[in-house]
């Protein structure tokens, strides 16, 4: 069996009175796309925040390699988001003050890359999903989905191990979602990155590999990982 | 929808002979059942006798006789009617045929619902994954995403209506035992 | 460095893409730390009077700055306008608080370690500061120019050294001094941005996903307020009852009750807010309806804006009174005081610095009513989309400054007379005085009422129904 790139083993997390995950474990192998799927509010994106290392859980622990993302620190963490680790959510990623080049070059500049550098590589990026056009304009200048197109681009730009998207394609209509992921798909296979995608969309979630579905906090199945995965 | 209407819109775009029909549609429509020759041949001599079609040309360029078919003044009225009209919104089987599953294993207690649905679930999905693996194939033709399309978003209708449904057992079970 | 030459560039590219809000910000916040450059530099200057560094024996037509005993009373006044200044800057940091929030979330997000995020709040800070101080620095020299320039003019014949000066232009620019000044002022605003951004850095989901809860107001909160009224009012009850000679009650008093009555003026407001609201939302008027709710759902957001109005309210109060009381008794047996145009022209100076404290004050005001007309224009929008008409909301807006501001001003006054009673028992008794603790309060008011309206405009813009559109 293949090591998972990142494991989640009984994971708690509570808000106030509400528990949000009571006790959720979930593998996600390298190189797949792994949908999550489940019913509002059953915890779906707490249990991504947490595998992401954005949110610690109260109990249980995220491997990821030898790593343990639970008692990561601050900066551990927001340094795996922008080495490492991508994201993608509905909205609301983006710096609404950058422009689309800026903002897909965001996690190199943050870590040290030089400008021309920086650029370069966003530019190659937005061309490869196709908003290079959109260089120049700011997230309230675009389109949802040509929105969601460039957050792809700053997700991929770090060529990251692993990609987290929380509803990529919530606010698009189907075609402009079938282009998001078609996008995000390809350009996961291409360079190996494993995708967690939760979704509530059983379209979206065929673009997966595997399926787990949550319920009230606890993953409920986990599709068995197929002897390999195909690609 | 009729062998012989599906002929007639093919013979629309041009004369052809039999298996040259079948290849058109078999390309057309990637998803939807090949047509088996044996059927395009009886369909083909029914448009005939009707006076739909009628025999274009009969070659034989060495190889065993062909005959090519053409669409006919009245075949081609009788195409233009069809494709006038809307297709009656039939119900749709599949989800009837769960439906009933569902009901009769609370009924017979043979089972679970719940894993039943949860094993219709993977089914569907299984393939809704392969329907998108074709439509997302670099270069797919068009028709191919499109039919792809048309059929994944019925099986979505489908695993929409069973998470409802998944929901609702309780009510269900209270419903049916109590009948 | 180079970290911090590419958060700079960053802070860089997202002002210039920044909404109209983050500019006003930085803008008001570059103006606050222009006008404490100046207070600063001002304070400098008459700080190295008389010294070798000074130019010489002074010799002004102001006694205050001729007497070398008076003068540090002249750079402590100078240096507290800076407080009203800070106060200022501190309203301005609110505007935008919420889209600000979202941006640091957004790069915490990509991947900015907490650290990061602040150091480029920071850094915009900073920028905005030392653009605001070297316009300071750069007013103030021309503001010398200017008035070296004229006193020359119309100074006519006697030499410079006899001839009495109005402004000490005469004074050496102290440069080792400005440059501290010019500095430091902005390396303080950074220090305290540093601090402050220190809960505002910390959730990458921040207002992005979910949006706070705001702080629940308890009762417990509403006791030490006015216990330590009440403990200073007795303290000082105690200390004239006790009778110990004119001067030893008051100075003995204003020691412990002043910084007694400053707290419970400041712990009761956030209360008196809420009391007032509670009261308000009673009524069957719409806008007072609107009003009393608003201030019951966040009292903390009164307390804050009205805290330096009723500090202005409690400083004047008892300046006015001192000041009276002091004049009235030199003027009392003039042959004692030949120097009386010497007390009066050194109180008329502190009561010029008072209004300009009480004038940045009231822009702070201002600013603070502008900023929640803008951050609430969903709200806003919503009651009006709904059929609230626009005098309502208009009227409700005012009433939201008027209901806890008047007896919090009634309230600062009082006290600012009551540190003074033993001055004014002590002296003969006179109404005058109170007359004119009466006035200014009504002035504060009046002139906080005008500052909301001022803001008013804004509300038109505010229930604009296409704010109902966007996030
Ligand atoms: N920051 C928070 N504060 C309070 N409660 C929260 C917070 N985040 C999540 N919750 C609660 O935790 C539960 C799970 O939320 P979560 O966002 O993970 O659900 P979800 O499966 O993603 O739902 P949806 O499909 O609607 O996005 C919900 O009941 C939600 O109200
Ligand atoms: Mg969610």
């Amino acid at each position: 069996m293949t090591t998972p790139l990142i494991e989640a083993r009984g994971l708690v997390k509570r808000y106030g009175t509400t528990d949000a995950l009571r006790g959720a474990s979930l593998r996600l192998l390298p190189g797949e796309v792994l949908a999550v799927t489940g019913p509002s509010g059953s915890g779906k994106s707490t249990l991504l925040h947490c595998m992401a290392g954005i949110v610690r859980p109260d109990e249980g622990e995220v491997r990821y390699g030898a790593e343990r993302l639970d008692q990561a620190g601050e900066n551990r963490r927001s340094t795996l988001r922008r080495t490492d680790f991508g994201v993608v959510f509905q909205f609301g990623q983006l710096v609404g003050e950058l422009t689309a080049l800026d903002n897909v070059a965001l996690p190199l500049l943050l870590a040290g890359t030089s400008r021309a550098a920086a650029h370069k590589s966003a530019g190659t990026w937005l061309e490869r999903f196709g908003v290079l056009g959109q260089a120049g304009l700011r997230p309230g200048e675009m389109s949802g989905g040509q929105g969601q197109r460039v957050a792809l681009a700053r997700a991929m730009v770090t060529a990251p191990k692993a990609v987290f998207a929380d509803e990529p394609t919530g606010a698009l209509d189907s075609l402009a979602g079938e282009q998001v992921m078609t996008a995000l798909v390809h350009a996961a296979r291409e360079s190996g990155t494993s995708v967690l995608l939760v979704t509530h969309d059983a379209q979206i979630a065929a673009y997966a590999d595997r399926e787990a579905t949550v319920r009230d906090g606890v993953v409920e199945t986990e599709d068995e990982p197929a002897a390999e995965v195909t690609r | 929808m009729s062998t012989g209407n599906v002929l007639l819109g093919l013979l629309a775009a041009g004369p052809g002979h039999g298996y040259d029909l079948k290849r058109r549609h078999d390309e057309r429509f990637p998803e939807a059942r090949p047509l088996a020759y044996g059927q395009v041949y009886t369909s083909l001599q029914r448009l005939v006798r009707d006076g739909l079609a009628e025999v274009d040309a009969t070659e034989s360029d060495g190889g065993p006789e062909r005959t090519t078919y053409r669409l006919t003044e009245r075949g081609s009225l009788t195409l233009r009617t069809w494709l006038g009209e809307p297709v009656p919104p039939a119900p749709v089987s599949a989800a009837n045929e769960i439906f009933a599953k569902v009901t009769a294993i609370i009924a017979s207690g043979f089972g679970d619902p719940a894993a039943f649905l949860r094993l219709q679930r993977a089914a569907h999905l299984a393939r809704m994954r392969e329907l998108t693996a074709v439509k997302t194939v670099a270069g797919a033709p068009l028709s191919a995403v499109l039919s792809a399309d048309y059929a994944l978003t019925h099986l979505d209708a489908d695993l929409r209506w069973m998470d409802n449904a998944a929901q609702r057992l309780g009510a269900l079970a209270e419903e049916v035992t109590s009948a | 460095m180079s970290a911090l030459r590419s958060d700079a560039l960053l802070a860089w590219a997202m002002l210039r893409g920044s909404p109209r809000s983050e500019r006003w910000r930085l803008a008001l916040t570059g103006l606050g730390a222009a006008l404490g450059t100046g207070f600063a530099l001002a304070a400098a200057v008459v700080a190295v009077i008389g010294t070798r560094y000074g130019g010489g024996p002074p010799s002004y037509t102001n006694g205050l700055l001729n007497e070398g005993g008076l003068r540090p009373g002249v750079i402590t006044a100078l240096l507290l306008l800076i407080v009203p200044v800070l106060a200022f800057v501190g309203q301005c940091t609110r505007i935008g608080a919420l889209q600000r929030e979202r941006r640091f979330a957004a790069l915490r997000l990509a991947g900015a370690t907490p650290r990061q995020v602040r150091r480029i709040g920071a850094l915009e800070t900073a920028a905005a500061c030392g653009v605001g101080s070297l316009a300071g620095l750069t007013g103030f020299l021309a503001l010398r120019l200017v008035l070296h320039a004229g006193q020359q003019a119309g100074g006519g014949d006697g030499g410079p050294q006899q001839r009495a000066l109005t402004w000490p232009t005469d004074v050496p620019v102290p440069w080792a001094a400005f440059l501290a000044v010019v500095l430091g002022l902005p390396l303080l605003a950074t220090l305290e941005a540093w601090f402050t951004l220190r809960r505002a850095a910390t959730d990458p989901l921040g207002a992005a996903v979910r949006r706070r809860r705001p702080r629940r107001f308890r009762r417990v909160r509403l006791l030490p307020g006015p216990l330590a009224l009440l403990a200073a009012t007795g303290l000082l009850l105690m200390a004239m009852s006790r009778k110990l000679g004119p001067d030893t009650p008051f100075f003995a008093a204003t020691g412990l009750v002043l910084p007694l009555y400053l707290f419970g003026l400041l712990t009761s407001s956030a209360g008196m807010a809420a009391a007032m609201g509670r009261l308000a939302s009673r009524s069957g008027r719409p806008a007072l309806m609107i009003a009393g709710k608003r201030l019951r759902a966040d009292p903390w957001a009164a307390s804050r804006a009205h805290t330096a109005v009723m500090l202005a309210a409690l400083i004047g109060v008892g300046y006015l009174t001192v000041r009276r009381v002091a004049l009235d008794a030199l003027r009392a047996e003039p042959e004692h005081h030949p120097d009386l145009a010497f007390y009066v022209g050194g109180y008329n100076l502190a009561g010029l610095a008072l209004l300009i404290g009480v004038a940045v004050t009231i822009s702070g005001l201002a600013v603070s009513v502008a900023e929640s007309l803008t951050a609430r224009r969903r709200t806003l929008a919503a009651l009006a989309a709904a059929g609230t008409p626009r005098k309502v909301l208009r009227r409700a807006v005012l009433l939201e400054t008027a209901l806890p501001l008047a007896p919090a001003i009634v309230l600062s006054a009082a006290c600012g007379l009551a540190v003074t009673g033993p001055f004014l028992v002590a002296r003969a008794w006179s109404a005058r005085p109170l007359l004119e603790a009466a006035l200014l309060a009504g002035g504060l008011l009046a002139a906080s009422l005008l500052a909301t309206a001022a803001s008013l405009p804004l509300l038109r813009y505010s229930v604009h129904p296409a704010q109902l559109r966007y996030e």
